[in-house]
């Protein structure tokens, strides 16, 4: 999203970074980190120079306070300390002349204002788990409006005439009123600068202005349906609040859905009330109610909503939230291609293949308090779970079977006295019969239930790695066939009640499909069968980008030929990227099993754009007739305008996404990764997409090949050259 | 011949001369009352042997793909339920067909090859060096050579070839990763000590310390091949031990984790050997109990988890045995001077290697009544030796009647011989009961094709 400023504006590359520095903490108060909306904010603030002068002084001070005072520096690059010293400098700019002793007072109140800051975000995030967004500015302001009272040296001041009537009439009344409410944001109260802000807005996202649309029909018309003076939304600066309340709840914490924008209006009709209550309550004191209604009824709604066990429709921003757009894509995305953060993952308790006979909320036992659990058998080619008349428990495939830890950890609780029933017959006494509870990191257990009768091979407190052997499949307790119930749970109660959990790296083959297909996170459920993603060291010695690797790329397109250069690097942190030389980037995970792209930025016919289209993701496994499915956002393959048109229908119809389908076959070459893309979910922008790309990886070296086509025609043929 | 007339109501039966036959039916045996009842085989898969035979002739092989892919597949089963890290490797010499391998193939199988010929049959077929075993007491310096650049898994025999190996690894300027070889006692007779270095009086050991020491090889196997049609295993599960504690003290010695143990094949099939007194399905044991002896042992020995060495199996008949069928036709009858009955059949020891080892099952196509009668069954070679079953219990035929002989599968393809006669056509029965010709009927030019006449020589 964070398009390179330097490149469009031509700016010294030395004055790029302070620009940023001080562009982004304007961008953060309404929800973005672009650069070029800061400035266009900045802009906004400097309608009227004296303001704008304040809040620059405000920023500055807070950040060189935040600075001795030692803060972190993400805290401080992310605009935090910044971003409330700037406000307090515009409101404090919006009601006090500028004179050398409200520059003082400046200086003074962000102190204070990072100081509350620094304790706050400190509590609020080790105990509450809550941003506290402006909060601290709310509190420095008022500290200094109260103090102001006692010192006669701040004079206070009106808004210029002049600029309050720049622009006025010219737009109908409510839309003027909107727009001097958007201004209010930076306690500006011209049209110029709402115009400013509204662009500003525009840049960082569209759906932001929308939303802002949406808080502050919702909350005027409840202010004035409940008999408010229309007047107070424009004298006590409530606008802004119904506008910031909607963005933040609307589409910044909460993903973009219909549902969102219902809460989003919603959410600014109850700021209305809050603003007329806390309009009340702050009369005695003289102060005004600046920031605080949005800031409790986001906060209240956040916390709220954090709450809930299960998630439903409004489903909540992972991670560090970004524009309504961005949570969208990444929550439709994300989401879907990679495992839930919050479920414990666990791999096969078994070895091979085995069939799910009950999986979660099954029709048998899996119900109510012990829902998440699932039973495994073994069917042989036939399709029965036994050989021969299957009246005998040694008939049946699963019997005597290892079972293995799904997780490393550690031996709670080990029964394997009771013997294995006779084949029909059930021990309702003792239900879950032999067992091994294990205790994993994170504090989530595992129950591997009905083993045989003395096969455990671990006893309590014995540390166990991932896949050790723990005992063997058996018939003991409730079990009237040899099949392993397995149970993920929250306390170490030999069957307490179920959490939900997720396995890892699974080939997963449903009773209709025809082919097994790979799934990174995978939940069976009953007929389907389950085997462990086996491990290829052809292909895990191919599929590798080690850091540092250059790849040397002789590209023939349309009969032209070019070369590309590639580098896989590591950051300090970690973070794996493939850069090219072209500007192209995208990011890299790989692990012990398989090997993904993420978030591309370049060109959409970059080669490397290609290739992160055609390694969606690589499982190490050179077994032929295994699929896998992904879901990529089509944002950076098509043009802007087609972008912007998904992103907008995105919250109500699955569009712009590819879905991919991939395959892999071991060749003299090494190894194969076909690739088939589908583009029919795109509204638009199809354009030269390809329909298949081909990706050969070759032991030792990376990618080596890479081929696309499109309607079997060939679009581009590319070879490593080293 | 006749004189008697035409007539379309009479149907003349063939002469046979009379003899007088002990009735065995009903006999008391071993195994209680009377012996099974009358079997025949009228379809393959479902296909009728009739269809085949008019369609292909005969002799004629008959593979089923079902029958490999569910073979496969239980073999397959049976180690991956218990052992986490399985490849099975296609043991080539007991079927190099291509339709077989690539069946095989396709459901995950390595390929295990013994000679440069076959290295190329599997590359032919699109393997890649990395998936094949390259095994055998003599591989030629320029196949060495081959494999190794194409990252092929090399099986060291002997030392000699463990010096050849050096010297390619050094000439191409980086490690080798090799298996080794290893015999040793699993308690079983006839022993195995002819395959690699013996393990018992410590050859084994000093042969990983010499090529650990060499610089140029990395010790990245141990295989072991204990013998064939092992009925017993326990035998497996001490090899298997044996295996395991070698590869530990390797690791004690060079600290280099072993990756591989490999336990070659010798998986029995169905068939009944010549020695055994009940029939073969009844007495070999399920394909579970020698997973469960073998990764038993392996998961006993004492390996860290991460360190767990893959299971590799160069199963072969096991694998294809049963797959395979050979439809023959009789050419005539005659009772010998014993009064034995005995038929001819156009199928013999030229193209049924096996009926040395294995006492076939002989099934008529069609049974249409008729005293059972101990049977020889003589191929269609000139040759004394030339008997397909010395004994076998079969309804009277007449010239012409079809035969199916099972389990034929294994190593009779790949031993076939143009003796006397050209070998036959060979079809599979695909899994939608699609019969395709997977290797025609010899002509003359298969065999005299490669021959030169000098000039001098010529008619």
């Amino acid at each position: 999203m964070s398009s390179p400023l330097d490149a469009r504006l031509r700016i010294p590359s030395r004055l790029v970074a302070p620009l940023r520095r001080l562009a982004l903490p304007y961008a953060a108060i309404i929800f973005g980190a672009h650069p070029l909306a800061g400035l266009l904010a900045l802009a906004a603030t400097l309608v009227v120079p004296a303001h704008g002068a304040a809040g620059l002084l405000g920023l500055a001070s807070a950040e060189l306070w935040a600075r001795l005072l030692g803060r972190p520096l993400a805290q401080r690059e992310e605009g935090f300390y910044a971003f409330n010293g700037l406000l307090v400098g515009l409101a404090m700019g919006l009601m006090f002349r500028l004179s050398w002793s409200l520059a003082l007072v400046l200086v003074l109140a962000t102190l204070f204002t990072t100081l509350v800051g620094t304790v706050l975000r400190d509590l609020a995030e080790r105990y509450v788990g809550l941003p506290i967004l402006s909060l601290p500015f709310v509190l420095g302001t008022w500290l200094a409006l109260l103090a102001a009272a006692r010192f006669p040296g701040l004079e206070i001041a009106l808004d210029p005439a002049w600029a309050l009537h720049l622009g006025a009439g010219v737009l109908p009344g409510p839309v003027e009123l909107f727009l001097r409410s958007l201004g209010a944001c930076f306690f500006q109260l011209s049209v110029p600068s709402g115009l400013l802000v509204l662009l500003a807005l525009l840049v960082i996202s569209r759906w932001a202005v929308v939303l802002a649309v949406i808080g502050f029909s919702a909350g005027a018309a409840t202010w004035i349906a409940l008999g408010g003076e229309p007047t107070a939304l424009e004298g006590h600066l409530l606008g802004f609040n119904f506008i910031l309340v909607a963005i933040a709840l609307g589409g910044y914490f909460v993903v973009l859905s219909p549902l969102s924008l219902l809460l989003a209006a919603v959410a600014a009709s109850v700021t209305a009330v809050l603003a007329a209550a806390t309009l009340g309550a702050l009369v005695p004191l003289a102060l005004p109610v600046l920031a605080l209604p949005f800031l409790l009824a986001t906060l209240l709604v956040r916390y709220a909503l954090g709450l809930r066990p299960v998630e439903g429709a409004l489903r909540l921003v992972r991670g560090v939230p970004g524009s309504p757009e961005r949570n969208l894509t990444r929550a439709t995305f994300q989401a879907r291609r990679y495992p839930d953060p919050l479920l414990p993952v666990f791999h096969l308790p078994v070895l091979g293949r085995w069939a799910v006979t009950q999986g979660p909320h099954g029709d048998q036992t899996h119900q109510g308090l012990w829902a998440h659990a699932w039973d495994f058998e073994v069917r042989g080619e036939d399709g029965q779970v036994f050989h021969d008349t299957g009246t005998v428990v040694k008939d049946y495939h699963a019997y005597g079977a290892p079972v293995v830890a799904p997780a490393a950890g550690r031996v709670v609780r080990v029964v394997a006295h009771h013997p294995d029933n006779p084949v029909g017959e059930v021990d309702t006494v003792n239900n879950w019969g032999n067992l091994v509870l294990l205790w994993h990191p994170g504090d989530v257990y595992t129950l591997l239930c009905h083993l045989q009768q003395h096969s455990v091979v671990v006893r309590e407190g014995d540390p166990v790695a991932l896949g050790q052997v723990l005992g063997k499949v058996g018939n003991s307790g409730r079990s009237p066939v040899p099949h392993l119930h397995m149970q993920a749970q929250r306390s170490p109660e030999i069957g307490a009640p179920t959490t939900p959990a997720t396995f890892l790296h699974v080939l997963v083959q449903g009773a209709e499909d025809d082919a097994p297909s790979y799934q990174t996170s995978s939940s069976p459920i009953a007929g389907q069968t389950v085997e462990a993603l086996p491990v290829d060291a052809l292909a895990q010695a191919a599929v590798s980008l080690p850091p540092g690797l250059a790849i040397p790329w002789r590209v023939v397109r349309r009969g032209v030929l070019s070369e590309v250069r590639w580098l896989s690097t590591i950051s300090p942190l970690g973070a794996r990227h493939l850069t090219s030389s072209s500007g192209a980037r995208s990011g890299i995970y790989a692990d012990l099993a398989y090997l993904t792209t993420l978030d591309f930025t370049g060109r959409a016919d970059d080669l490397l754009g290609l290739f992160h289209l055609g390694t969606p993701r690589v499982p190490f496994l050179a077994r032929p007739g295994v699929a896998w499915r992904d879901t990529l956002d089509a944002g950076p393959f098509v043009p802007l305008w087609a972008r912007i048109l998904h992103e907008l229908a995105r919250p109500f119809a699955e569009v712009g996404a590819l879905h991919t389908r991939t395959r892999v076959r071991a060749e003299e070459r090494g190894l194969v990764v076909r690739t088939e893309v589908d583009g029919s979910g795109l509204l638009a922008g199809r354009g030269a997409l390809p329909d298949v790309i081909e990706v050969v990886w070759a032991p030792g070296r990376g990618p080596v090949s890479l081929r696309a086509w499109r309607a079997e025609t060939l679009l581009l043929a590319a070879e490593v050259t080293a | 011949m006749s004189r008697l007339p035409d007539d379309p109501s009479v149907k003349r039966l063939p002469y046979e001369p009379p003899t007088i036959i002990a009735h065995k039916t009903g006999l008391a045996n071993k195994f209680g009352g009377a012996p099974a009842g009358r079997r025949s085989l009228p379809r393959i898969e479902g296909v009728p042997v009739s269809e085949l035979v008019e369609r292909f002739g005969s002799p004629l092989f008959v593979f089923s793909e079902h029958t490999l892919r569910r073979t496969y597949r239980e073999v397959h089963r049976a180690f991956a339920l218990r052992y986490p890290k399985v490849q099975l490797a296609w043991s080539y010499k007991t079927n190099y067909l291509d339709a077989v391998c690539r069946v095989f193939h396709q459901e995950g199988a390595w390929a295990e090859v013994v000679s440069e010929v076959e290295y190329a049959m599997a590359r032919r077929l699109g393997i890649p060096g990395s998936h094949i075993l390259f095994n055998g007491p003599y591989k030629p310096e320029p196949a060495l050579r081959v494999a190794i650049e194409e990252g092929a898994h090399i099986h060291i025999d002997h030392h000699e070839e463990l010096y050849t190996i050096e010297k390619i690894a050094k000439e191409l300027g980086r490690k080798v990763p090799v298996t080794l070889r290893i015999n040793m006692d699993t308690g079983i007779q006839p022993r195995w000590d002819r395959f690699g270095f013996n393990y018992d009086n410590n050859e084994a050991l000093t042969a990983i310390r010499r090529l650990h020491t060499g610089g140029h090889l990395v010790l990245e196997g141990l295989h072991a091949h204990i013998g064939t049609f092992m009925l017993d295993p326990q035998a497996y599960a001490r090899g298997a031990a044996k295996l395991a504690d070698l590869a530990l003290a390797a690791k004690r010695d060079t600290g280099v984790a072993v990756k591989t143990i490999d336990l070659g094949g010798g998986l029995p099939s169905r068939a009944t050997l010549h020695a055994q007194y009940g029939p073969g399905a009844d007495t070999k044991p399920p394909v579970d109990d020698y997973a469960e002896a073998i990764t038993g042992a392996l998961l006993a020995a004492g390996f860290p988890q991460d360190e767990l060495p893959t299971l590799l199996l160069e199963s072969g008949r096991a694998l294809v045995d049963e797959a395979g069928f050979m439809i023959t036709r009789v050419a005539g009858h005659k009772r010998l001077a014993n009064g034995t009955r005995a038929i001819i059949v156009d199928a013999g020891v030229n193209v049924l290697f096996t009926s040395f080892w294995y006492r076939h099952d002989v099934l008529p196509a069609v049974d249409r009544g008729g005293m059972l009668e101990e049977t020889v069954v003589y191929g269609p070679l000139c040759m004394n030796i030339d008997v397909v079953r010395p004994s076998v219990l079969l309804p009277p035929l007449e010239a012409g009647d079809a035969l199916v002989i099972r389990p034929v599968g294994a190593y009779n393809v790949t031993q076939a011989m143009q003796f006397i006669r050209l070998r036959p056509a060979i079809v599979m029965i695909g899994e939608n009961k699609e019969i395709d010709l997977i290797r025609r009927e010899e002509v003359l030019d298969d065999l005299k094709g490669p021959e030169l006449l000098p000039d001098r020589l010529k008619p």
